[in-house]
């Protein structure tokens, strides 16, 4: 088993031909691509690309009409417990933060998941927790109800679950949207910290600025793929114009208005 | 257990047929308000009510062809049309482009109408057996016996020890799906056994509440007992006791005031109870968060508010120190707009950013000496 996981973690991600339709109506298209094992990856595109799509699909969350999804010669869309080799931060809108549970318990989640009810969770899940919650300064906040913290704080808690599967490969569904500078702080340096590790790390993001400092490989979506390789040679403006269209027009316009609402960006205090 | 629950409530005076009575109440309620956590966490309330209606074509074409009221024919009966039904659901949203509410509220009725036009059918054929059937629509206190009794304490000992044993699984389902398929959890599993243990819950259910009204048993308990509990485990113990008062609180009425079915009596005092609950109670109950909001900030005086800052600062405060504090007003959705007014208005602190407040010098002297007076505990 050790040496099956050691062979799959040190594979590319290779996805061939897929096609995924929802309601008739195809979301992506052929998709051709590779994502290559310790690199950091960001899938880009405009609203509707199926940007999201592909990564549920990755996660055989989706089912594809055609195509497949191989991590070595194994099929990741239908692999059992990918939970060892993938992890995932979800969208926040794609959370219940009225259900009632702590912020610890979500951390040891994908640990106890499996427990039988006769069994005590084991004190060093906690321990573990803790120790993930400590790394992004939410300790203190263990013993609280997930809903009742900020936008930024939920991010963490769930960046302190995917780290507590400690797997190879990691996929973050739009970590950047509407949090605390402390937080995409706290996320950049996380990504950058994994990548250093040999970990494969998958992001969907709208924040087209910050991919060339920090990514090493672009993926520009818009239900097929307009364009893949290193951040400088795919987010052209003739690319970009294929991908989002007279959109990206709007979307650099919204963002220079979110600028102007909020003028001082300057850096937090050091803790 | 059965027969200590009689023994105790015979001392108390209360005779062997209502003792029978309310020891299955409490059986069948409990059941019903621990399993209103899974329909109405998952936002699936009419779910439950679906289930519920399109049981009926079952129970009533187990009855025609067995002459039966056994639990296990009637439940295997509506356990297929329960499926029948959400298979027609799914079809629905899936081929047209009408959404879940709609598609629900199609096969319930469809279902249900097909159980009425059965039911009538069979009331007219004259079997002897039949007496009891009708109770099963709003649900009556006279049929209920003890060899039922003991059959109920064995289903509600199965519902307990899937629940138990399958607990954490059930959680991490409830709460994400996507993880408990990564995971490798069989979603398809626990999704049927959820199922399984509802359906089995509105057959429990049916002799004592009705087809009609035992979904309201299987949705509303959870919704009063989230407004006293933040927590998992003790959601399912509170609304398993709303629904157990309400429960005996019904069936008691019913006694009392012959020829009222008790199912009616035990809804609306469970709304009683919700309607107290969403008022009174202390996780975001309307009164709790006004008064916390209004009465309490509004009679505080500075001293008594900058606690309350501080307080909600502590982890912090206990990181960096309480010179040169500053903090995000977004970290702490608990500290309010007013407060933070109330406090910049007497210059114990200073917004320099729409998201960013700093303790002035004198909200840092002020602290101190709280501190020094024992007001606030520096640990």
């Amino acid at each position: 088993m050790q040496d099956n996981q050691k062979i799959i973690s040190d594979q590319d991600i290779k996805i061939h031909n897929l096609t995924v339709v929802y309601r008739g109506i195809p979301v992506l298209w052929e998709i051709n691509s590779v994502i290559k094992k310790g690199m950091l990856t960001a899938i880009v595109g405009p609203n509707g690309a199926g940007k999201s799509t592909l990564l549920q699909t990755l996660l055989g969350l989706k089912k594809p009409r055609t195509g497949s999804i191989k991590l070595g010669d194994q099929n990741l869309i239908k692999m059992k417990d990918k939970g060892k080799y993938i992890s995932y931060v979800p969208q926040r809108e794609s959370i219940d933060w009225d259900f009632p549970i702590s912020c610890i318990d979500v951390v040891k989640m994908p640990l106890t998941a499996k427990l039988s009810g006769f069994k005590r969770t084991p004190k060093e899940y906690d321990d573990l927790a803790l120790e993930y919650l400590e790394k992004f300064e939410m300790a203190l906040f263990k013993d609280r109800q997930i809903g009742k913290l900020s936008g930024g704080q939920r991010q963490r808690i769930f960046l302190a679950r995917s780290l507590i599967q400690n797997t190879e490969y990691l996929i973050l569904d739009e970590p950047f949207g509407g949090i605390d500078a402390k937080t995409e702080r706290m996320t950049l340096e996380l990504l950058t910290e994994l990548k250093e590790k040999g970990k494969t790390i998958v992001v969907v993001t709208h924040d087209l600025s910050s991919i060339s400092k920090y990514f090493d490989e672009v993926i520009l979506l818009n239900t097929q793929v307009v364009a893949q390789g290193k951040p400088e040679a795919v987010l052209t403006k003739e690319n970009l114009k294929v991908a989002y269209g007279s959109f990206l027009h709007l979307q650099t316009e919204m963002k220079n208005e979110s600028n102007d609402h909020h003028p001082s960006h300057h850096s937090e205090g050091s803790h | 257990m059965v027969s200590w629950l009689i023994s105790v409530l015979n001392t108390l005076g209360i005779s062997f047929t209502l003792a029978v009575i309310l020891t299955g109440t409490i059986l069948i309620s409990a059941t019903a308000g621990f399993l209103s956590n899974f329909l109405v966490i998952q936002k699936q309330s009419v779910l439950g009510d679906a289930l519920a209606h399109s049981s009926l074509p079952g129970v009533v074409l187990a009855f025609l062809l067995f002459q039966t009221k056994d639990i296990f024919t009637l439940m295997v009966f509506a356990l297929v049309f329960g499926l029948l039904s959400s298979i027609l659901i799914n079809v629905i949203t899936d081929v047209t482009p009408l959404k879940g509410d709609a598609a629900i509220a199609i096969s319930l009725s469809f279902f249900f109408s097909i159980g009425v036009t059965l039911f009538s059918y069979v009331q007219q054929l004259q079997i002897a057996s039949q007496a009891g059937l009708s109770e099963f629509i709003f649900g009556s206190l006279t049929y209920l016996t003890y060899s039922d009794l003991i059959q109920y304490l064995g289903y509600f000992i199965l519902i307990l020890f899937i629940l138990f044993v399958y607990k954490q699984q059930f959680k991490t389902v409830l709460f994400d799906r996507e993880l408990s398929k990564i995971l490798g959890l069989n979603i398809l599993w626990f999704d049927f056994l959820s199922y399984f243990i509802i359906t089995l819950t509105v057959i429990l259910g049916l002799q004592l509440i009705g087809i009609v009204l035992i979904a309201g048993l299987l949705v509303i308990p959870s919704i009063g007992a989230r407004r006293w509990t933040d927590n998992y485990s003790k959601l399912f113990f509170i609304s398993s006791l709303l629904s157990v008062i309400a429960g005996v609180t019904g069936v008691l009425i019913s006694v009392v005031y012959r020829g009222v079915p008790p199912g009616p009596i035990i809804i609306l005092s469970l709304t009683i109870l919700t309607i107290i609950s969403i008022i009174f109670g202390t996780r975001n109950g309307l009164l709790t968060d006004y008064l916390h909001v209004n009465l309490f900030h509004r009679r505080m005086n500075h001293d008594e508010k900058l606690t309350l800052l501080i307080n909600s600062l502590k982890p912090e405060i206990q990181k960096s120190g309480l010179k040169v504090f500053e903090f995000n007003k977004g970290d702490f959705p608990e500290i309010t707009d007013e407060l933070l007014e109330a406090l910049s208005d007497c210059g114990y602190c200073k917004m320099v950013s729409p998201e960013k407040c700093v303790l002035t010098y004198d909200g840092v002297k002020k602290t101190q000496t709280l501190i020094t007076k024992g007001e606030l505990t520096n640990d």
